[in-house]
């Protein structure tokens, strides 16, 4: 408790705080640009912190990684435009909203969402350090494949009126995720001789193409504002922003769920902040008694959607603290940062550097409040990007696009890739093919392969891996269960159908 | 006769331009009678065919900035990962021989993806720097495993499992070849990160794991929940100074330090010697810079410096061991 107490004193130290400053600063910019996120920021800022005090370092990259997210849901809400691929299902109902003119309002329900999602998983992760080792043991590879499972069936839940398109896209998905190296074997599949296909699409030229791209040929070729007609009179303004804010406690059983969904996701190497989104989501709007507001531009859909991404901070510095194992590409860099600085992850992290422990879970909560705060502050000039003719947007979108797409990795392809998807998913969404469920496909089917040959591999080719683990014992009531419920709503629907036709 | 002294005429100021042309041009091929001489002019990238964040990109961005201020010219750390670092190898077998594009490479592993599936690319070519860093490489495992020795982990049952990135990379070439040889039986288990491998020692989804003992993974050795059961190094590696060598247990044609991983440093071919020679004595002189060497250190690699023909006489070296193990590391590229 000494120690909480000397590191809360020591955040508000001006060199504290102009730390944890420029960490929010950078985290919101890159996580506005779509394409670019905290990764690639914190990768940046690396070298420069060599020379630093490691508490310093420490709250920067903090700051970085708990804001990313929640400046990726500004373009998300009033661009249609993710800033991040884990804001996607921000989307769906963020940018009714700005369509209907209450841009405001949504960017005060994602920032004040982001906030307590992020201080809700923050807490858990100070609760849970002692039992680490336990969320370590218990998730193994067979479990992981009964997870992704249940995130795939959540995309028959994420397509939201045709189902049959839902899992063909969601199919289509899967085998883009088939391209190129085998996650197992030394394989290259669908490679078409092409080098570029080794490594297989990257999800982020995908995702930016899908959702940035194809939006700007929807409103290019729409033209006029974003928020129309009556709407665009009455955009922003702060008593909007702050009846979002406020509005999001009206919402607690899905601003819990989705903290909760994301701590746990993030916790488990691998899954990350793109599952936790989608699986909040879906659950949400599955446990909702009226499922049919989602997607139309419901609060609750704004809730559930960031509250997930961000709370997913708390569970991902989990394995990372305690045993030094990264779970995503954030805690790579942080894992890098805390060896140049002489850190050493694990217990002599918990037990003797608790400062550096504290600085970090005080940095994200710090660099949170602050990005909340300028959120709401900001938010309403931020909204009148909606009612700026899209002719002036769209070329802005489209550059910061390729800006990012291009920067990952420095790969021309990425940006016809980019381009390929956003045609291609521009026809799909004409066609009704809903896009997010060949993303989910995408992002879940490589993961669900890779852990389904583990599985095997580990068990020398026994199959009772699978049922045997205490884990993949409740997942597979869990999935049966949503089958279950979601089968039963079918036949009352069915059935009320045939009612109202006799 | 007008038209022909016309004719005459122009025919004079045509040779008379042709031959001024001809001397402003030797005048000018002159003044660039040594292009290497002002080397470099502007900025120099230095690939890294790697994600960011990994040990060959952290130890390029300190030597990078170390050469920067050596050169005069910023030395700019560019990463253009892909297939597993050959997309940098082929960026710079094709490059324009300048000078200012190089790249780090782990070698000898980029041989090996040029043997089992050839792309034309002569290593022997290539303009070799020097050597950036060399990472030693050894088997752990969970510290509740009781084993001393190798034939005590050769005949442990059930068979033990090694838990990989995947079958190819570095790990997969030490682990291919060490287990042929120390007759360890072969059951890999992959598709894990390289940090998620320790999660699954722990777990118990496998019992061997061989990388770099460096950086986090070192960190991990040296605390309760892992041991190092060897190195391949041909002496103690002072990190680990308990670890026994492979030849202390009894194995020492294995290879030792022919398993190490080495960040060499190269230019496409062609790169006129005086430029190579630039490179060379700038990246020498960045790693002998005590405080890069101690960056490089904690982010777990080590310096070990070549000149430039010791770099280029090494790589025909791993030519020779990779060779001869090619077939078990093909075969077991394919098996699972």
């Amino acid at each position: 408790m000494e120690a909480f107490a000397d590191a809360l004193l020591r955040m508000f130290e001006p060199a504290s705080m102009a730390a944890i400053f420029l960490g929010m600063a950078v985290g919101v910019v890159f996580g506005i640009i779509p394409g670019l996120g905290s990764v690639i920021a914190m990768t940046l800022l690396l070298p420069f912190t060599f020379g630093w005090d490691p508490i310093l370092a420490m709250y920067v990259f903090a700051g970085i990684m708990g804001t990313a997210s929640t400046g990726g849901a500004v373009p998300a809400i009033l661009l249609n435009t993710p800033g991040t691929i884990a804001n996607v299902c921000t989307t769906f109902d963020g940018y009714p909203m700005t369509r209907r003119g209450e841009g405001g309002r949504a960017l005060g329900l994602a920032a004040s969402a982001s906030g307590l999602g992020t201080l809700f998983s923050i807490i858990v992760l100070a609760a849970l350090l002692p039992l680490a080792t336990v969320m370590l043991m218990a998730f193994g590879p067979p479990d992981i494949f009964w997870l992704v499972i249940l995130g795939l069936l959540a995309v028959t839940f994420a397509s939201r009126q045709n189902m049959a398109k839902g899992l063909a896209a969601g199919g289509v998905g899967i085998l883009i995720a088939m391209i190129g190296s085998s996650p197992v074997f030394a394989k290259i599949r669908f490679g078409l001789g092409a080098e570029y296909l080794w490594d297989g699409i990257d999800v982020v030229p995908l995702a930016v193409g899908f959702f940035a791209l194809s939006e700007l040929i929807a409103y290019t070729s729409r033209g006029g504002t974003i928020a129309e007609g009556e709407a665009s009179l009455n955009v922003g303004g702060i008593r909007q922003l702050l009846r979002g804010a406020v509005e999001v406690f009206q919402y607690k059983g899905i601003l819990l769920r989705g903290s909760l969904i994301g701590t746990i996701t993030g916790a488990i190497p691998g899954a990350g902040g793109a599952v936790a989104n989608f699986l909040s989501y879906t659950s949400a709007k599955q446990a909702s008694k009226t499922p049919e507001l989602f997607g139309t531009g419901y609060a609750g859909g704004i809730v559930a959607s960031e509250s997930a991404n961000d709370a997913k901070d708390g569970g991902i510095l989990l394995p990372t603290l305690t045993f030094g194992i990264p779970g995503n590409g954030e805690m790579v860099i942080m894992m890098t940062a805390f060896i140049l600085h002489g850190i050493q992850p694990g217990r002599d992290l918990l037990v003797n550097r608790t400062d550096i422990v504290w600085a970090i879970i005080l940095g994200v909560i710090g660099a949170q409040v602050l990005t909340t705060i300028v959120l709401l502050g900001a938010g309403g000039w931020l909204a009148k990007l909606s009612v700026v003719p899209v002719r002036y947007i769209a070329p802005l979108v489209a550059v910061l696009s390729f800006i990012g797409v291009y920067a990952i990795r420095s790969n021309i392809w990425d940006v016809l890739l980019a381009v390929a998807a956003a045609i291609g998913g521009f026809a799909l969404r004409k066609a009704g093919f809903p896009l997010i469920t060949l993303v989910i496909g995408f992002v879940l089917g490589g993961e669900a392969e890779k852990s389904f040959i583990q599985s095997l591999q580990i068990s020398g080719g026994d199959y009772m891996v699978f049922f045997t683990r205490p884990v993949s014992i409740i997942l597979i009531i869990v999935i049966i269960g949503t089958l279950g419920w979601s089968l039963r709503g079918a036949l009352r629907a069915n059935a009320r159908a045939r009612e109202v036709r006799a | 006769m007008r038209l022909i002294r016309a004719i005459h005429w122009l025919r004079a100021l045509a040779l008379t331009s042709v031959l001024a042309v001809s001397a402003l041009a030797l005048v000018a091929c002159g003044g660039e009678e040594d292009p290497t001489a002002n080397f470099p002019e502007r900025d120099i990238e230095w690939f890294v065919g790697f994600d960011a964040g990994g040990g060959f990109d952290v130890a390029s961005r300190i030597i990078a900035e170390a050469m920067s201020e050596d050169l005069g010219v910023n030395v700019v750390v560019r990463n253009i990962p892909g297939g597993g670092g050959r997309r940098a190898v082929q960026e710079i077998a094709r490059g324009v021989p300048d000078g200012y594009s190089i790249s780090i490479v782990n070698m000898p592993n980029q041989i090996t993806a040029e043997l089992l599936d050839p792309e034309g690319i002569d290593f022997n070519s290539l303009g070799w720097i020097g050597r950036a860093v060399i990472q030693t490489y050894g088997y752990y495992t969970a510290e509740k495993n009781p084993w001393t020795s190798v034939e005590q982990v050769a005949a442990s049952t059930p068979e033990p499992r090694f838990c990989l990135t995947g079958l190819s990379g570095h790990s997969f070439l030490v682990a291919a070849i060490s287990t042929q040889e120390l007759s360890i039986p072969w059951h890999p288990v992959t598709g894990y990160g390289a940090a998620e491998i320790r999660a699954a020692l722990l777990r118990g989804d496998c019992e061997l794991g061989v990388g770099p003992i460096a950086g986090d993974t070192l960190t991990a050795v040296n605390g309760p929940d892992f041991k190092v059961l060897w190195m391949f190094s041909d002496e103690r590696f002072g990190p680990v100074p308990d670890a026994p060598t492979i030849t202390e247990l009894g194995y020492p044609d294995v290879g030792g330090a022919s398993l190490a991983n080495n960040g060499l440093v190269m230019a496409p071919p062609g790169t006129p010697d005086a430029i190579l020679d630039k490179l060379s004595a700038a990246l020498n002189k960045a790693l002998a810079d005590p405080d890069v060497a101690a960056g490089i250190a904690k982010a777990g690699m080590e310096v070990s410096t070549q000149t430039r023909a010791q770099s280029a006489a090494s790589v025909k070296a791993m030519f020779g061991v990779v060779e001869e193990n090619i077939g078990i590391v093909q075969e077991r590229s394919k098996s699972q």
